[in-house]
């Protein structure tokens, strides 16, 4: 995020609540720990764009907030991150505008953190993984809501047995039939190498549905699972990248894990198809899981 | 994979022998060649022979098309009460008009007491991109909750009847299929028919106009897509395609003793020549996977004696011509073994075994001609060659 202001710029606007850290910051957004009362909070920050600088961002940003927070209060899966006790409010420091709310502190590591720490999980966990992920995505298609951004970023792995995940972030989720929010539409957001193919269509938000966070929270479990992402490689630019979601087929996930139940292994293949209608639907994924 | 009979002119007794020897699985009734009256009394005989057999029924509505066109043949379809031609605007602007005829097309199948119920649709002509499209989804989506309203128990099939030209273009064909697969109300499963160009019951012709990659490959890519998000399909005069249907994870696969109910068009609802001979007697080899004339039987079998199925209706054709049932019953056989010797379920281990038994066709017929037989060798050639590269671009579209 562009502007961060230093912490001490921070406790001295928001003198009501305790800052402790800072967290992580990227695009718009920057997260901050905070206690309030007896509470550790994630403070999350969101820099709005000065209308001469960005006219879209300025439009588009706290459009985005609102429809993030509306969208977590009415969510109840426990496998999504919840709201804290700051109500979104919009702040100057420094000149420069936030709108700033905050959401439940949760302590744990990323799924990418253990990807990176080389860390093999078992089939149970995966397993787990694909089940909380299924069971987010499925809570978001009642709501009409598309996560779009479901990667191993945006999954926190807890240390508490019924909540072993947790999935963040609905910054830029997409509610199908609203008015849309972003006001270019050639503009495709989301993160890469976890895009679903049909993204790329011309045309894409008519026909966007559901199908391509199980495309998403598929990549995730094959990259958790194999340490290899499914898709893109490293630094290959954004074009092949496309291109590689649009034609190639990744390697089958037993090639990586011939440990793993065979049915498990294909789930993640099928929901990785191309095109979402070759994608098993929610009856069929629960089904399979049942049987595993 | 089951096999019903697709039900047409001059039945006979064709389809009550096929449920009394356990050929066919089901049948699919035509109302062109029904009145209401006659309708429940075939229903009854049918059931008389076995209880549990399928019993479905086609409402044709797609050819109210051709209702007032002057050389139109309908047969009995105007007696139906649902058989009422429906102004395009009517169909495209509100639901209304679309939910009337569901409800008078459930409501005949309900009176005949049918095992399923099949929800009317229109014909789409030539493209998924079109206003028949968007008219054919309308019918799709409302389609359950009509039925639902009515208190509908049995299953419901939608029709999707589309002209064969829609399936060439990949792209819209795919973006239909996404489409059919998300709805909010989905049916039980679909019912397809894929129209070739004019024919009449006595061509043999017909069969080659849909005989391109796209479109058998794209049919059976329908066909998967509905098993993989929990819906069936039933295939209409789907013949000799029906164990690629079948393999590719379709439900149903249907037949009749005439060429026209062998292939769907819509130019059987149009009057054609009057006059002419009456088809050759076929014999349906399953070595060969097709359809011979008994002089072809004859001459083949002498020198290749695998080309006869080995199956009772076989006897039939010994020491004198069969009869039209007989025909119709050989048929029914040869394709319910066929179809049950190459799905084991497993979609990668079936494909392999029909390109096998492709392979094994053309090593036949290369074998005839080997032997002087070389009549029509490359047309036949052709026509496996197209089976070959249906299913590769099958496996390809389907990410198989």
């Amino acid at each position: 995020m562009e502007h961060v202001p230093s912490i001490d710029l921070i406790r001295r606007a928001l003198p009501d609540i305790e800052i402790v850290d800072f967290i992580d910051s990227g695009g718009f957004k920057a997260v901050f720990k905070v206690i309030v009362g007896e509470r550790r909070e994630a403070l999350k920050m969101i820099y709005i764009p000065k209308d001469e600088e960005d006219p879209e961002g300025h439009a588009e940003v706290p459009q985005r907030i609102k429809l993030e927070i509306d969208s977590l209060a009415r969510c109840s899966s426990q496998y999504l991150v919840k709201l804290g006790s700051i109500p979104p409010r919009e702040i100057e420091i420094s000149g420069y505008k936030y709108i700033l709310y905050s959401e439940e502190f949760l302590e744990g590591r990323t799924i990418k953190n253990r990807i990176r720490e080389l860390y093999r999980p078992t089939f149970s966990e995966c397993k787990l993984l694909l089940t909380c992920l299924i069971d987010v995505v499925c809570e978001l298609k009642d709501l009409n809501l598309i996560h779009r951004d479901i990667k191993p970023t945006n999954v926190m792995e807890l240390n508490i047995p019924e909540r072993p995940y947790a999935v963040l972030d609905l910054g830029i989720a997409f509610k199908i039939g609203s008015t849309a929010i972003t006001i270019n539409p050639d503009l495709r957001l989301g993160t890469l190498p976890y895009m679903a193919p049909e993204i790329f269509e011309p045309g894409f938000r008519e026909t966007l549905n559901h199908r391509s966070d199980l495309y998403s929270a598929a990549v995730t479990v094959y990259e958790y699972s194999s340490g290899v992402h499914p898709v893109a490689r490293r630094r290959e630019d954004h074009n092949t990248t496309v291109y590689r979601i649009l034609n190639n087929r990744p390697t089958p996930l037993s090639e990586f894990r011939p440990d793993f139940p065979r049915q498990f292994c294909t789930l993640i293949d099928r929901l990785m198809h191309k095109m979402p209608a070759l994608r098993p639907n929610i009856a069929t994924i629960s089904r399979t899981m049942e049987g595993l | 994979m089951l096999l019903y009979a697709q039900h047409g002119y001059a039945p006979g007794d064709k389809m009550l022998r096929a449920v009394q020897e356990r050929f066919i699985n089901g049948v699919i009734l035509s109302p062109r060649y029904l009145s209401p009256e006659t309708a429940n009394r075939i229903i009854e005989d049918l059931r008389g022979i076995r209880m549990d057999l399928d019993v479905l029924f086609d409402p044709e509505f797609y050819a109210t098309i051709k209702i007032g066109t002057p050389n139109a043949h309908l047969g009995s379809l105007e007696q139906w009460p649902y058989f009422r031609l429906r102004r395009r605007n009517d169909l495209l602007v509100g639901t209304s008009a679309i939910d009337d005829t569901l409800r008078l097309a459930y409501q005949a199948q309900k009176d005949l007491d049918c095992s399923a119920i099949i929800a009317p649709n229109i014909y789409i002509s030539g493209s998924f991109d079109s206003i028949e499209s968007a008219i054919a989804i309308s019918f799709i989506t409302r389609a359950k909750s009509v039925a639902e309203g009515m208190g509908i128990r049995e299953p419901l099939y939608v029709t999707l009847a589309i002209c064969k030209d829609a399936l060439i273009n990949r792209h819209e064909c795919i973006n239909f299929i996404n489409i059919l697969t998300s709805l909010d109300t989905p049916p039980d499963g679909i019912y397809t028919l894929i129209g070739a160009g004019p024919t009449d019951a006595r061509s043999g012709a017909t069969r080659s106009e849909i005989l391109i990659p796209e479109v058998l490959g794209g049919w059976m890519l329908l066909n998967h897509a509905m098993f993989i998000n929990g819906l069936r399909t039933m295939n209409g005069c789907s013949d000799i395609f029906s164990p690629l249907l079948g393999i590719a994870q379709g439900t149903v696969g249907a037949t009749g003793w005439w060429s026209n109910l062998q292939v769907f068009s819509m130019g059987k609802y149009i009057k054609g020549q009057q006059g002419g001979q009456q088809p050759l007697i076929r014999y349906l080899s399953k070595r060969l996977m097709n359809r011979i004339t008994l002089h072809e039987r004859e001459a083949f079998s002498e020198i290749l004696p695998a080309i006869m199925n080995g199956l009772s209706t076989d006897s039939f054709y010994i020491g004198q011509e069969p009869t039209r049932t007989e025909e119709a019953l050989q048929g029914w056989q040869a394709l319910s073994t066929l179809t049950n010797d190459l799905i084991s379920g497993d979609i990668n281990e079936d494909l392999a075994r029909l390109e096998a038994q492709i392979m094994r066709a053309k090593e036949a017929y290369t074998e005839l001609q080997s032997h002087g037989l070389s009549q029509k060798y490359e047309s036949n050639i052709e026509y496996l060659a197209i089976l070959e590269r249906s299913i590769n671009y099958f496996r390809e579209v389907a990410e198989i």
